[in-house]
């Protein structure tokens, strides 16, 4: 595990190293819509190209330096905290937050948002396809009002948000890069996101007017922020390792659906 | 970090600046204070370094390695499963990359 640069973020290196080529594929094409960007020129993006894991600290240091001040940066040597660049993400997208919040917590709070916004312009039966989609404890929640229903599937937990975070996250990526995310796991939740791309699109749409207004670079952190959040909860669900099911708790010592130990942890 | 009280005066807004980029920049460094250069005679670098070199041997049964793993992501105890995740990896890859103990 070679390190490529000494500047670290506790909030954002970790989820970025520990994640597979697919998932950061998404964030190197958010980071080559900029011309500034340094990381296609880097040697070991040259020499290993296709393989992101091998510079996923790179990846890590660019999204940084696209949210902060140039100028700033260069006196900085680095760019801001990624927990700053979440702050201004939510700021922008006019997200409830307070920045002595937990990373986890605001990044909810963006998603919550942008989720809120596409369910006022879903009609009834798309939100029936979306409660199918999703679990059906979730269900009764998405007649209710629009924001406590996003909270709803958000704190749904688990496996759960993490595919409420997959779709609009989808929908994020087929807006600015012009193709869905890749499911190299799971083919059966890339179908209900293609499904729902819809009405979320038209939402992310009315946020890029916001994001035209706020300035250049956020064409770069918003969709990072987005995709980030959704590996955050993607590597932080909990699942069985021998049938692949959700688990409610990482302190299960058997799998619910098939009965088999749970051995491995972390 | 930061100034010391000037005849009660507060902080500039510069000051109150240059003293939270400090801030920041600590919170990602943890001091891990060693004996003599390279950690020469710091019993825990000898250790580690011990360890790396009998997994790389394979002198270590793979019991005990994931055992030493294990133990390694929670000690100190890491609250969220990314960290720990990270943290494996990372030991993970120093006992299995090629040894650099021999400068000791």
């Amino acid at each position: 595990m070679n390190r490529n640069t000494e500047i670290f973020d506790e909030d954002l290196n970790p989820v970025l190293e520990i994640a597979i080529k697919e998932d950061l594929d998404t964030l190197v094409e958010y980071l080559k819509k900029k011309m500034s960007e340094c990381l296609t020129t880097s040697e070991v993006f040259k020499k290993c190209e296709p393989d992101h894991t091998q510079y996923a600290d790179l990846i890590a240091k660019e999204i940084r330096d696209f949210g902060g001040n140039s100028f700033v940066n260069i006196f900085r040597r680095e760019g801001p905290s990624y927990h700053e660049i979440v702050c201004d993400v939510a700021k922008v997208m006019k997200a409830h937050y307070n920045k002595n919040q937990e990373i986890e917590t605001i990044e909810e709070s963006i998603l919550t948002t942008i989720l809120s916004k596409a369910l006022e312009k879903m009609s009834e039966d798309e939100k029936k396809a979306l409660c199918d989609e999703l679990s059906s404890s979730n269900k009764a929640c998405v007649k209710g009002g629009t924001v406590l229903t996003a909270q709803m599937l958000f704190r749904a937990g688990g496996f759960a948000s993490y595919r409420t975070m997959l779709i609009v996250a989808n929908a994020v990526a087929r807006k600015v890069i012009g193709r869905g995310l890749m499911f190299a796991t799971n083919s059966a939740l890339s179908k209900g996101a293609s499904v729902l791309c819809g009405p979320i699109g038209l939402a992310v749409m009315g946020i890029w007017t916001a994001i035209d207004v706020a300035g250049p670079s956020y064409k770069v952190t918003i969709p990072a922020v987005i995709h980030i959040a959704m590996l955050r909860k993607k590597y932080n669900a909990v699942r069985c390792p021998n049938c692949d099911a959700e688990l409610a708790s990482e302190d299960f010592k058997f799998c619910p659906e098939c009965s088999q130990r749970i051995e491995e942890r972390a | 970090m930061g100034r010391k009280p000037i005849n009660d005066k507060p902080m500039t807004d510069a000051e109150r600046q240059r003293k939270r980029r400090e801030t920041l920049k600590q919170k990602n460094l943890c001091p891990f204070y060693v004996l003599g250069k390279n950690g020469f005679f710091d019993e825990r670098v000898r250790i580690s370094y011990a360890v790396k070199q009998l997994a790389k041997d394979e002198r270590l049964p793979d019991k005990v390695v994931r055992l030493i793993i294990e133990e390694a992501v929670n000690t100190p105890p890491v609250e969220k499963r990314i960290d720990r995740s990270y943290i494996k990896k990372r030991i993970k890859s120093f006992l299995n990359q090629k040894s650099e103990g021999e400068d000791l």
